[in-house]
């Protein structure tokens, strides 16, 4: 039987990111394609040393007590904060008021949604973990890109302001 | 994304709701059958299986995978309506796309390389989506090529869409799943077979081959050095699609040429191999500017068994039909006809199987036939509807005929049919009738 170490997360991570911009067509990918980008290389990464990534993340009650993957959460929000940023600038991301700070927590939630199916996936060559992916971030990107409730919000403040005009 | 891809419930839960809104409105249906026929004993169950199997229908194109793929089967046999049959030829076409980096981790995981290490140049954008994947252009050593990726979790879930139509499908024939074990049985494994690529590569490649000394046939070349399970690489051919061909063209001398080559490939494959494109509709062809018709998509292929193919082809033979000892042997040999039948069954299978492979053999007992005859094309439609609509065949006991045959006359429909379409008149390769016999 062989033994399993304790990952190295942050090694992953660096890693990770380290790839991605080697990709010439990831500059000119749009923030959802660059986290797509991003997840699936981790997931790469990971699968290299897969038992004990494995054991990791299905650690226990509480995974995310690990030092590993503390460090791994620290090192994501500050990846997401760029994505974020770029995001906003863009218009792919809607600056909302308050909400706009639980960005972080959003990615961070759906990243480890993926990571804790990715441990379970029995499926060949883990491909539904493929799906989950795609499904999970067009999701979480969907609830960060301008919609229907902020049009609303937007008819509704200048319904408010204008209305004084009709009187 | 689009609106289509939005449409598409890709994920069990969605599937599964779906197909549950759909039992509700068959179970409705037939809630508001029966009481009208409270009050008025007269109405025909007819119009109750024409609203469940519209109802079906809707439920199958809103689906993709395997759900599409039988109901791309259930419309080729035309025993649905054609407002449908159209609303599922849009439904092929809207695929959901793969995002660019899902493109680059399937090379990664299946090849082990990026896709632009592969080749001089590649195309991330998909150019053309099909019902279980994308085609993707590429170049390599100054060749231009086509890459078909397979969606991640198609091959998963037919399995699970086979159960979840199933029910229904059931309810509308009105019989029990043993007696449908059999057929359900030959739809996955063919379904499971369209899912690998490398079955394909390699079928793709023998059936090349095998028909290299057809006139005015193209085959791909298939590349087994870039392929994988989910990644199928093959030579890019400039030409347009047959629907497109059928629309635009005028001269019939091109259309019996492209209608003479799709005939002698699948009689070639058919008869001297005994395995064959099973799914001839024009979405697999293409025509080259000058008159070559391009056969894409090996994925589904049957193989008959030789004892199957020399009981219905002998059937072909007038010497067979006119000797009723001979006929029985074949006809039972076919499972259409039971040494339990008594005397009524047998007349009523008799005549309906006869008249089937009637149809189906008529071409080939001249040497040359005209398909655009109206008459023989509506003869061979209206016999699938006639049987659906004629309630001696809703009983588990009329479950009948070899499961070889749902995919051999999947393949003679679709010929025929596009045959019809390009109003073509053929030669027949009548060399085979020799050889079969019982």
């Amino acid at each position: 039987m062989t033994t399993l170490t304790t990952p190295d997360f942050t090694a992953v991570f660096n890693k990770t990111v380290a790839i991605c911009h080697t990709d010439e067509n990831y500059v000119q990918y749009s923030v959802r394609e660059k986290m797509l980008a991003f997840v699936f290389t981790f997931l790469q990464n990971i699968a290299a040393q897969e038992a004990d990534f494995t054991a990791s993340i299905q650690k226990n009650k509480y995974p995310w007590q690990q030092q590993g993957l503390k460090d791994l959460k620290a090192n994501f929000k500050k990846f997401t904060d760029d994505l974020i940023f770029e995001g906003t600038n863009s218009g792919e991301i809607q600056a909302r008021p308050l909400i706009a700070n639980y960005y972080q927590t959003i990615l961070w939630n759906a990243f480890w949604t993926i990571l804790f199916f990715w441990a379970n996936d029995k499926s060949n060559y883990k491909e539904n973990s493929d799906v989950m992916v795609e499904k999970t971030i067009h999701f979480s990107f969907d609830l960060l890109a301008p919609n229907a409730i902020d049009s609303g919000v937007d008819w509704l403040q200048n319904y408010i302001k204008l209305r004084t005009s009709i009187k | 994304m689009t609106e289509e891809q939005n449409k598409i419930p890709t994920s069990k839960v969605a599937r599964a709701s779906s197909v549950f809104r759909t039992s509700m409105k068959v179970g409705a249906n037939y809630l508001k059958h029966n009481a009208q026929k409270v009050f008025n004993k007269d109405i025909d169950d007819e119009e109750l299986d024409r609203e469940n199997a519209e109802e079906l229908f809707k439920l199958m194109s809103q689906l993709k995978g395997t759900a599409l793929k039988i109901a791309q089967m259930i419309s080729m046999e035309n025993s649905l309506p054609k407002a449908y049959a159209d609303k599922l030829a849009l439904a092929q076409n809207s695929a959901m796309a793969l995002s660019e980096p899902l493109v680059v981790n399937t090379f990664l995981k299946y090849i082990g390389k990026p896709p632009e290490e592969i080749f001089d140049k590649f195309n991330r954008r998909a150019v053309h989506a099909a019902s279980i994947g994308q085609v993707h252009e590429a170049w390599k050593n100054g060749k231009k090529l086509a890459v078909k990726l397979q969606y991640p979790g198609v091959a998963d879930s037919i399995h699970s869409d086979l159960n979840l139509v199933k029910p229904l499908i059931l309810r509308i024939l009105g019989v029990k799943e043993k007696d449908m074990q059999q057929y359900f049985q030959e739809f996955e494994e063919r379904l499971t077979e369209e899912c690998d690529f490398e079955l394909e590569l390699k079928n793709g490649t023998q059936i090349a081959q095998e028909s290299k000394s057809i006139p005015n046939l193209i085959i791909p070349k298939y590349y087994p050095e870039w392929s994988a399970k989910k990644i199928l690489t093959m030579e890019w051919i400039e030409a347009m699609p047959l629907q497109q061909f059928i629309d635009t063209e005028t001269d019939q001398d091109k259309k019996n040429k492209i209608g003479q080559a799709l005939m002698d490939f699948l009689h070639t494959s058919i008869h001297e191999h005994h395995r064959f494109h099973a799914d001839p509709h024009p979405g697999n062809f293409l025509v080259t500017a000058d008159s070559q018709l391009v056969v894409l998509d090996f994925g589904c292929v049957k193989t008959i068994p030789d004892d199957f193919y020399n009981f219905y082809f002998s059937l072909v033979k007038e010497e067979v039909v006119n000797d009723n000892t001979k006929l029985f042997i074949c006809l039972k040999g076919l499972d259409f006809l039971r040494d339990s039948d008594d005397k009524e069954t047998t007349k009523l299978f008799y005549e309906n199987a006869l008249r089937a492979i009637k149809n189906i053999s008529k071409p080939m007992k001249s040497d040359i036939f005209y398909f655009g005859d109206q008459n023989y094309y509506d003869d061979l439609r209206t016999h699938g509807e006639d049987i659906i609509s004629n309630k001696q065949f809703r009983n588990p006991n009329a479950l009948r005929g070899s499961k070889h045959a749902i995919y051999l006359h999947r393949a003679f429909f679709g010929l025929y049919s596009i045959l019809f379409k390009l109003n073509a008149t053929v030669h027949i390769d009548r060399r085979f009738v020799d050889k079969v016999g019982v």
